[in-house]
């Protein structure tokens, strides 16, 4: 069992923390939550391994969301994101308000558009989609499509927001 | 045939529809310029979508001395103590691992890179449909006790030989989206889209510096440029990182050395090559044929491999290889 651990620790676990941090914006907390995922898979190895850790790890992300509201951590963090110190300043700049604007169009979708999304940044198939989120496999495409659709316009419409402010 | 809802227009765009209910579709798209229109609109979205997201990238970590700004978050997480001691136990699990398979036999030698594909389009409806051995919306509250025996056991070369590292960066969905544009005239114009295979595999593992920076900590440290996964959706072109003695062990082991022709005949009359590199030799693993190059890094090998009735390309490149310079050459893969 200690064998499959470490394969499944291998094999998802930078996947998974990339995911939880898109979906968290905390590094820390993503790799928790991902350690947290990889116990319980010991605990209960699970078959089809890739949709499991997903599901576990996002249900463990909305059960922590009720328990206690991170929100204005989270968007402080936002602001405390550094980007790679490699680009120029000015890039480095444009880089950071891009990505928080990624992040807050991201929060504005639902949670099923929000986990679809980032399933398939992750490679998902439709198949592993639909099973990590409970849903049928055919409501894959309409909710990826309307995902999509939603964070590009709330990122625009943020764009929008800030050449106004300017 | 109505016009085709946008769920249908994304999973066509994923490669999701199974080819056999790719006709009808490809008929209606050849009729109807409306639907040819929204088809390429949707896939900008799409690749303005993906792109957006490939922006989060996971920071490197914490610097030393830099306050802590999750400190408090750690104390309040109830397994704290729990999840270390497995993490650590899981980087320690797959250190022995990776040294038994440095030293191992060459048995333990598999294709790396055709471990991880997933079968493209599943043949019955019953297979698609991945069963979830536990409910996942329980085991978060509940944890599981499982039939441990059931569980299919991969072997532990597995895990880590198909260490992936290829590239996740904007420019290379910008790249994708460029070469992929084509792709609504294409399938609009009828062209054989049952042809075009479906995305590439996953991109779910490791990248082997990744693997590397596994501190006896257990935390990740600053990884190196991840090279993601770059993936032609449609070549359905893999770059994929290996382990060094991984990819020796192997190539002493099982690959055998084949002639240009016989290489091509193999494929069935049709090998890729990297343009402007001259290959140093070919080897045939099994059924797939690998043209290996020689960089400083070691040995760069684009395996191609028949699979139901397609080739599948993968670039495996030496660790360390730059990831720039594995995407330039993964643009230059020609037949």
């Amino acid at each position: 069992m200690t064998g499959l651990m470490a394969e499944l620790f291998t094999e998802y676990h930078e996947s998974l923390v990339r995911m939880l941090y898109r979906r968290t914006g905390d590094r820390d907390r993503a790799e928790e939550i991902a350690q947290e995922t990889f116990a319980r898979a010991v605990v209960a190895p699970p078959r089809n391994p890739r949709p499991w850790l997903f599901a576990v790890a996002l249900n463990l992300v909305r059960e922590e969301g009720r328990k206690a509201v991170r929100q204005e951590r989270r968007l402080v963090l936002y602001r405390a994101e550094q980007p790679e110190a490699a680009e120029g300043a000015d890039e480095t700049m444009d880089r950071g308000d891009r990505i928080t604007r990624v992040r807050s169009a991201l929060d504005s979708l639902t949670e099923r558009d929000r986990e679809a999304l980032l399933l398939k940044a992750e490679g998902f198939s439709y198949d592993e989609i639909a099973a990590t989120l409970g849903l049928a496999r055919g409501a894959v495409g309409t909710t990826l499509s309307r995902a999509r659709r939603r964070l590009v316009e709330a990122y625009r419409a943020g764009e929008d927001t800030q050449h106004v402010a300017s | 045939m109505s016009h085709l809802d946008e769920g249908m227009i994304h999973a066509l765009l994923d490669g999701e529809i199974p080819s056999a209910e790719l006709p009808p579709i490809q008929a209606h798209l050849g009729a109807c310029a409306e639907c040819r229109a929204r088809l390429a609109a949707e896939q900008e979205l799409l690749a303005t979508s993906d792109r957006l997201i490939e922006l989060i990238e996971v920071p490197a970590a914490t610097q030393p001395g830099a306050p802590k700004h999750s400190a408090a978050a750690r104390r309040t997480w109830p397994r704290t103590v729990a999840w270390a001691a497995t993490v650590v136990l899981a980087a320690g699990l797959g250190y022995s691992a990776r040294g038994s398979m440095g030293a191992g036999p060459a048995r333990e030698v598999s294709a790396p890179e055709t471990v991880f594909a997933r079968s493209p389009e599943p043949t019955t409806p019953a297979e698609q449909t991945p069963v979830l051995p536990d409910s996942p919306r329980n085991a978060a509250g509940v944890r599981q006790s499982g039939p441990p025996a059931t569980a299919p056991r991969p072997t532990v070369e597995r895990s880590n030989v198909a260490v992936r590292d290829a590239a996740r960066e904007a420019e290379t969905r910008e790249r994708k989206v460029t070469a992929d544009s084509p792709v609504a005239a294409k399938i609009a114009a009828g062209a054989n889209v049952a042809a075009v295979p479906p995305p590439a595999p996953v991109r779910d593992t490791l990248s082997a510096p990744a693997v590397r920076a596994l501190a006896p900590t257990g935390r990740l440290q600053a990884a190196p440029r991840r090279l993601g996964d770059t993936q032609l959706r449609l070549e359905e072109l893999v770059v994929t990182g290996v382990d060094e003695r991984v990819a020796q062990a192997k190539m002493m082991a099982a690959a055998t050395p084949v002639s240009f022709p016989d290489a091509v005949r193999r494929l069935g009359g049709s090998l890729r090559l990297i343009e402007g590199l001259v290959p140093e030799r070919l080897e045939a693993l099994g059924s797939a044929v690998r043209v290996v190059y020689l960089t400083r890094f070691g040995d760069l090998v684009l395996s191609q491999e028949p699979d139901d009735g397609k080739l599948r390309y993968t670039l495996i490149a030496p660790p360390g290889f730059p990831p720039d310079s594995l995407e330039k050459l993964r643009a230059r893969v020609r037949e």
